[in-house]
């Protein structure tokens, strides 16, 4: 055995001695140190040191031994230290399960979930790299979402991954879905706020996004009792989500259930409202209708 | 929802992303040891992979025969027996004809990216398996058919074809459902009984008039544009025919009497006739071969896109450009052609009549015109009378007319001209200059016959005389008339106020036909979608009458759209019955020789021609109610319909094809008892037939097949070279089976006669037959064709009398008259329902729904057009009562009056044409074609909206989307006449109508005017199985449970838009005109020759936001902000607009 090939080892059997409950997929540490070593003064040279001699290993051994090098890396940076401080407020809920973080397959994915590692059961957090250069926020992104699933580990929260949006139609499911996102999420920084936890947004980040998700105004009442910290059961967040079926662009017609930027107008609603009751008994003039289907009532 | 799914806007999803139970992290594979690099490399090995990928075991020749008109031939390459590319055959310069004569080499190369893609089409996932059964169908057979009262229509699906299911079943299980159900609608529809019904079932009396007491004229087959596979497309016409013995089952009636079913035309239902060019010179459509391109000098291109529809030979229109023709291209937006042109003329949809009646009128004003064609072969020198507007007949001005003994004359020599139409036509008049008195003249007193006998026709004048029979009348020349009269209201202003062509433009195009020789202008379906086609088509040919540009190489108008042209298998009296002998062998005296010539094979067509449009009008002829006149029918008695109850059809997507398609499926084929498809591809038609037949692919058939073209001069007989894929059987073998089920149901062997070469597996004497019956090629062996005695095994050449072809040439340069009731060209019509129509001379007319002014309003001031209005109010917005309201109004009121559609925002034309990746509805969806056909092709599906790997589009005007509010990528409602479209009684609550309403992308496109909308015709329509697929699919896609059909939408389609019309002019009883077929001459309607053509342009639709184009509907649609899209340039892309990126230093 060379020389280099034994410190390669030695490296390796110190990175093994870390707790085995945060679990690193290579690749998101081998990005996470690049980005994260040119912002520490002399760590490139450090690194560059340690990870010389593991070239002189067989090439079957090397990417395990750069794995490990990549690993210590993330401590010695501090980084895994935001990872733990993330999950430390859940240790109840999340019991013994391990925190996977791995890359997300694009940035749409960054999020934690439900999973498993070695046949049991894991928490999955898909993390993008880059947002390690700002710790501060990471650590309030990655509690946040850590806190997504204690909450789907707590049986008082209720949460059922099979239970269906709301809506019949594909509109209707991905307006209901991004109010869910929306009330979760207000809900979860609003208990993270209560706990003097870093939240994600600021109450008016959240107020912005209730606007978008409910353009005809959020149920009264609602967004701000969440911000204080209340926490609705996974049913009665689901059921707030409903599509009203109100005049809005770009929300389903009561009618045709299409979604249409193009609504009659109040007169011209009221005109065909008694023909349309007769198709639509529950239907009410309030709802309003599109221009098109007002065609066939005229 | 799962917390992954939330977390999500889409979900495509890697290799980590996509195991959210369960994952591992990957450890790297173990590079390859080298010790010494300069040794080991460079290891080539792994080309041999890349090598392979082009090696085969065998090839074959075979024919791209779908309905683009080229029928190129192409060769495969197949290894352990799969199919696995093809390429170009490039053969053409090989191939001759019997006297040893070719054809240009230029020909070479044929073939595009649909033969190429074609494997893609044969193992594609759309692929028709096996026979299936509607499982509805299948139980009201096993039933034993009960009556379809209310309940059991219900019961057994008949109104939901589209949620029912099928049942796999044999070919043999297939073959006798079918028979058993021709025989049971045969039966219940014949006779007093039947009668009772279909007129209980609502049908007029009308419809009773060809159904003659035979329910088996209830049953409609068709063979899917024919000519593109004689034996097993054609075939289906045979099939027809021998339902004569099902007749004679059911009736007992004598052979003579026996009725078979109809048969549905092709060419005039895709809408493909130029349908005025049999009123200007008898022929049903003239098309010159393409390489005739060679010859022009001068190219006119109206409303036609060769360049992206004609992509085998598209290059005989560019090399116009290097052969120094000029070219000038007439189309609203800025098309591919004219791209290529020396100047383009913008123009308002549908108003190219207006414009040819415009430089037709510069053009005799300014005298450039050709005075010796005009006299010799047009209708211009002869007479018409002012008070009835008919053409001066010589037994009326002369008395005690003894008429010219016309019996050698070529009219009767040549086309069986007979004394009876004769009689009905009469001869007509001129004023001889020569003589200075009037003269009759015949019509095989065309060129050089006229002057033969002396005769110089004046084209000025107007004189009043006392008639035979005492009569005063006034006479006009109809050079007169027009220069005079009707081209009055077809002055500079006005028509460039009606076109809104561009005036120098319009003053330049009059001059270039006037002086530039050969001229050719090239129309296409582009033009023929208009209700009033008929008009602009007759237009087109004005300028080209005047100039003589007519039967000379580079010269003529022509059309070339769809495969139409069955007269390439043209009977005669010396060679027999051309085509004929195949499709209408007398079913009571087949000959069972197969040494027989086909030149003695006995016909005797029991079944009868008729138009699909009107199946496409809810099954019934226009029939309307008028103020004036009471109930009438607009629909000639040679077109009259019968009522459908049964369709059998072969390679047509009848149903996706089908204008108004929504109207068909909710409202019509519920009607309908028994739908049989036969296809290679599980399209839109079998997902809502009742039975459906696999067939095999153009690569597959076990049996030889024939084809020819209306645009080159190839005769081609090919087979296929590898097995059938799944249990697909050929056409011809799926009908001779089914002919001999239905001889075993009813006992009658005659059936299996009837086909007896395909069953004793000689299909080729009936091929044999046909070259021996046919003008164009008898004297060929089947045999020597397939050796390659003519240069490629299967190919030859038509015997035409010129390559390239050209229309006309005889006629020209050998003085026989056209086939027409004068013998000349014709500017002008005096058949009754013409004239009543207003439509005697060449006029513009707005269109009944495609307008921004009084619909169907005739624009003229003429005393010489007196249309009957029939007392229907010009405020009137029926449909049918717009088809037949004839209103005359000079321009300047027209253009004050308005559409009132148009004021309710139905404000864009709807143009529809071809796209240049499909042919029509094949090969929509062959996953390449569909990715690189459209702006929103993706292979990933990133935004899974998107009902397949690509969707449909619409194109729009960059400034019109601003003013609507709406971006790129946008996903849009197209509505249009919502009084009946998508279908008529359509209401939200009802699930069908979130199947029929059209939703498609947005893409902007600066090339089309303001007022214009495009999106390609024919692709796959939203169907109730691919729209519920699209609604619960966890991946969105738009692919039907059970059947993996695929649609092009999430909703509707192009067909929500369209409805079926039915044009007046194109219903005439007395138009005389040339039978497609025969070298003879016949009066009213002939399939696909003077019949009613589909006209899907002739809607205005309404564009409205449906949802935003980003990635799930927020934001824009990541592309238009790449600073590259219309209306959203970047600085640098302006600069490059603009030519700022590159400077030339001058000096």
């Amino acid at each position: 055995m060379t020389a280099g090939a034994s410190r390669a080892r030695s490296v390796a059997r110190r990175a093994l001695a870390r707790p085995l409950w945060l679990r690193i997929e290579p690749e998101w540490a081998a990005d996470v140190v690049r980005l994260a070593l040119p912002n520490a003064p002399g760590a490139t040279a450090e690194y560059q040191l340690e990870a010389g001699p593991l070239y002189c290993l067989p090439p079957g051994e090397r990417p395990g031994a750069f794995a490990r090098l990549d690993a210590l890396w993330v401590e010695r940076l501090g980084l895994a230290g935001v990872l733990r401080d993330a999950a430390a407020p859940f240790a109840a809920e999340l019991g013994r399960r391990p925190l996977c973080v791995l890359r997300p397959a694009a940035l749409l994915e960054e999020g934690a979930d439900l999973g498993r590692y070695d046949d049991a059961p894991a928490v999955r957090l898909a993390l993008s790299p880059r947002r390690m250069l700002a710790p501060e926020a990471a650590l309030a992104f990655c509690t946040h979402e850590v806190a997504h699933v204690a909450d789907m580990l707590d049986p008082s929260f209720g949460y059922d991954p099979h239970r269906p949006l709301p809506g019949t139609t594909r509109p209707e499911r991905e307006l209901a879905r991004e109010r869910f996102r929306m009330l979760w999420g207000a809900s979860i920084d609003g208990r993270l706020r209560e706990r003097g936890l870093p939240a994600l947004l600021s109450l008016d980040g959240w107020h912005a996004l209730a606007r978008r998700a409910f353009p005809q105004g959020p149920p009264a009442g609602l967004i701000d009792a969440l911000l204080r910290g209340r926490r609705p059961p996974h049913d009665e967040l689901l059921a707030r989500c409903t599509c009203e079926h109100g005049p809005a662009p770009g929300q389903p017609c009561p009618l045709c259930r299409f979604p249409t930027h193009a609504w009659g107008t109040q007169a011209e609603v009221a005109a065909a409202a008694a023909r349309i009751a007769i198709d639509f008994p529950r239907w009410a003039p309030p709802q309003g209708a599109c221009a098109q289907c007002l065609e066939c009532y005229r | 929802m799962k917390r992954r799914t939330l977390l999500q806007y889409l979900a495509a999803s890697g290799a980590l992303a996509g195991a959210p139970q369960g994952f591992a992290f990957q450890a790297l594979g173990p590079t390859v040891e080298v010790d010494n690099p300069l040794k080991a490399y460079p290891a080539r090995e792994w080309e041999k992979t890349y090598l392979d990928q082009y090696r085969y075991d065998a090839s074959f020749a075979w024919v791209c025969s779908p309905n683009c008109t080229h029928a190129c031939r192409m060769r495969a390459f197949v290894r352990n027996g799969v199919m696995l590319r093809s390429e170009q055959n490039y053969d053409s310069h090989k191939v001759k004809d019997l006297y040893g004569n070719s054809a240009t080499a230029a020909w070479n190369p044929r073939g595009c990216s649909n033969g190429f893609t074609f494997q893609r089409r044969v193992y594609g996932p759309n692929r028709l398996r096996y026979p299936i059964v509607r499982r509805g169908w299948k139980q009201w057979a096993d039933d034993g058919f009960p009556e379809l009262t209310a309940e059991n229509h219900a019961k057994y699906k008949f109104d939901a074809r589209g949620q029912d299911d099928f049942v796999r079943v044999t070919f043999d299980e297939a073959h006798t459902y079918v028979a058993k159900g021709l025989v049971h609608i045969a039966a219940k529809y014949s006779g007093d009984e039947g009668r009772q019904r279909l007129l209980a079932q609502g049908y007029g009396e009308e419809m009773l008039h060809h159904w003659e007491g035979a329910g088996t004229r209830t049953i409609k087959c068709r063979g899917g544009m024919g000519l593109l596979g004689v034996m097993g497309k054609y075939g289906m016409y045979r099939f027809c025919n021998a339902l004569a013995y099902l007749d004679q089952h059911v009736r007992k009636v004598a052979p003579a009497d026996a009725k078979a079913g109809r048969l549905w035309s092709n060419y005039t239902w895709h809408g493909d006739q130029a349908p005025g060019h049999p009123f200007v010179h008898g022929l049903q459509t003239s098309d010159c071969d393409l390489s005739d391109f060679r010859a022009t000098k001068f190219h006119l291109h109206i409303g036609k896109n060769l360049i992206e529809n004609k992509r085998a030979d598209n290059h005989f229109f560019t090399e116009c450009m290097e052969r120094g023709a000029k070219i000038c291209v007439i189309a609203p937006e800025y098309s591919p052609p004219a791209s290529k042109a020396d100047y383009w003329i913008p123009i308002r949809p549908n108003s190219d009549a207006a414009l040819l009646l415009g430089v037709t009128k510069l053009m005799i004003d300014r005298g450039g015109y050709d005075a010796a064609f005009v006299k010799g072969f047009t209708d211009f020198p002869l007479l018409v009378r002012r008070d009835n507007l008919r053409r001066l007949r010589a037994a009326e001005l002369f008395e005690g007319y003894h008429p010219e003994d016309m019996s050698h004359g070529a009219s009767a020599r040549l086309w069986r001209f007979s004394d009876d139409q004769r009689r009905k036509l009469g001869d007509f008049v001129v004023f001889d200059d020569r003589s200075k008195r009037f003269a009759p003249v015949t019509r095989d007193d065309v060129g050089d016959k006229l002057a033969q006998k002396g005769i110089d026709p004046a084209l000025e004048g107007s004189w009043t005389v006392t008639l035979a029979g005492g009569q005063r009348v006034e006479l006009i020349t109809l050079f007169s008339a027009y220069k005079d009269v009707h081209l009055k209201d077809y002055d500079l202003d006005a028509v460039c106020e009606m076109t809104s062509a561009p005036k120098d433009l319009v003053l330049r195009l009059a001059d270039d036909l006037a002086t530039i020789k050969p001229a050719c202008i090239h129309t296409g379906e582009g033009i023929n979608h208009w209700f009033h086609a008929t008009e602009v088509n007759r237009a087109t040919y004005l300028p080209l009458m005047l100039t003589g540009n007519i039967g000379r190489p580079g010269a003529g108008g022509h059309t070339w759209a769809g495969n139409y042209k069955s007269a390439l298998f043209q009977g005669s009296a010396e060679t027999g019955p051309g085509l004929k002998g195949w499709v209408a062998e007398d079913p009571f005296d087949v000959n069972l020789d197969a040494t027989a010539d086909g030149k003695d094979i006995h016909t005797h067509a029991h079944t009868a021609d008729e138009e699909p449009a009107y199946w496409n009008y809810g099954d019934k002829p226009l029939v309307v109610n008028t103020p004036k006149y009471g109930k009438r029918s607009f629909t000639g008695k040679t077109h009259l319909p019968t009522p459908t109850k049964a369709i059998w059809f072969t390679n047509v997507n009848l149903i996706n094809n089908a204008k108004w398609a929504y109207e068909m499926i909710k409202n019509v084929d519920p009607k309908i008892e028994l739908i049989v498809a036969t296809d290679i591809e599980l399209n839109a038609s079998v997902e809502y037939s009742d039975v459906a037949f696999p067939a095999t692919s153009w690569t597959e058939l076990q049996t030889p097949e024939i084809t020819g073209s209306c645009s080159n001069p190839f005769l081609q007989i090919w087979k296929g070279g590898m097995k059938p894929v799944y249990e697909a059987k050929d056409d011809l073998r799926i009908l001779a089976d089914q002919a001999k089920k239905l001889g075993e149901l009813i006992g009658d062997s005659r059936f299996t006669d009837y086909f007896k070469f395909v069953h004793d597996g000689r299909p080729e004497v009936y091929i044999q037959r046909l070259l021996d019956a046919s003008t164009t090629t008898r004297g060929y062996r089947y045999a020597d064709i397939m050796a390659g005695r003519y240069g490629e095994p299967g190919a030859a050449l038509f015997l035409f009398r010129t390559y390239p072809r050209v229309p006309f040439y005889e006629q020209v340069t050998e003085s026989l008259p056209f086939f027409t009731p004068t013998g000349r060209l014709q500017a002008y019509n005096d058949e009754p329902e013409v004239i009543e129509y207003g439509e005697n001379f060449i006029v513009h007319r707005e269109g009944p729904e495609a307008t921004p002014y009084l619909p169907n309003v005739i624009v003229s001031s003429s005393p010489l057009v007196r249309p009957d209005d029939y007392g229907i109010p010009a405020d009137h917005l029926g449909a049918s009562e717009r088809q037949i309201r004839n209103l005359k109004l000079p321009w300047s009121k027209v253009k004050a009056t308005r559409n009132p559609l148009w004021e309710k925002g139905f404000r864009f034309f709807c143009l529809t044409p071809k796209t240049r990746h499909a042919t029509h509805s094949q090969w929509q969806v062959v996953d390449w074609q569909l990715i690189w056909n459209n702006p929103f092709g993706d292979p990933h599906r990133t935004d899974q909206r998107s009902p397949g790997v690509g969707e449909h589009s619409l194109s729009m005007n960059p400034e019109a989307a601003r003013d609507l509010g709406l971006a790129e990528g946008d996903y849009v409602y197209v509505d249009a006449n919502p009084a009946d479209r998508p279908y008529v009684g359509w209401k939200p609550a009802d699930p069908f109508y979130r199947v029929a309403r059209l939703m498609l992308r947005l893409k902007l496109n600066p090339g089309y005017p303001y007022d214009v909308v495009m999106m390609k015709h024919a692709p796959w329509i939203a169907t109730e199985r691919s729209v519920k697929a699209h609604e619960t699919r966890p991946d969105g896609r738009a692919v039907s449970e059970g059947t993996s059909y695929q649609a092009m939408f999430r909703y509707g389609s192009q067909q929500s838009v369209t409805r079926g019309w039915l044009m007046p002019m194109h219903q005439l009883d007395s138009l005389f005109h040339k039978a497609k077929g025969s070298m003879s001459l016949i009066f009213g309607g002939e399939a696909d020759n003077h019949a009613v053509n589909t006209t899907p342009k002739e809607t205005l639709v309404r564009i409205t936001k449906a949802e935003s184009g980003g990635l799930g509907g927020k934001g824009p649609w990541e592309p238009a902000r790449s600073g590259f899209t219309p209306r959203a340039e970047s600085l640098d892309m302006q600069a490059y607009l603009e030519g700022r990126l590159t400077t030339v230093k001058r000096g």
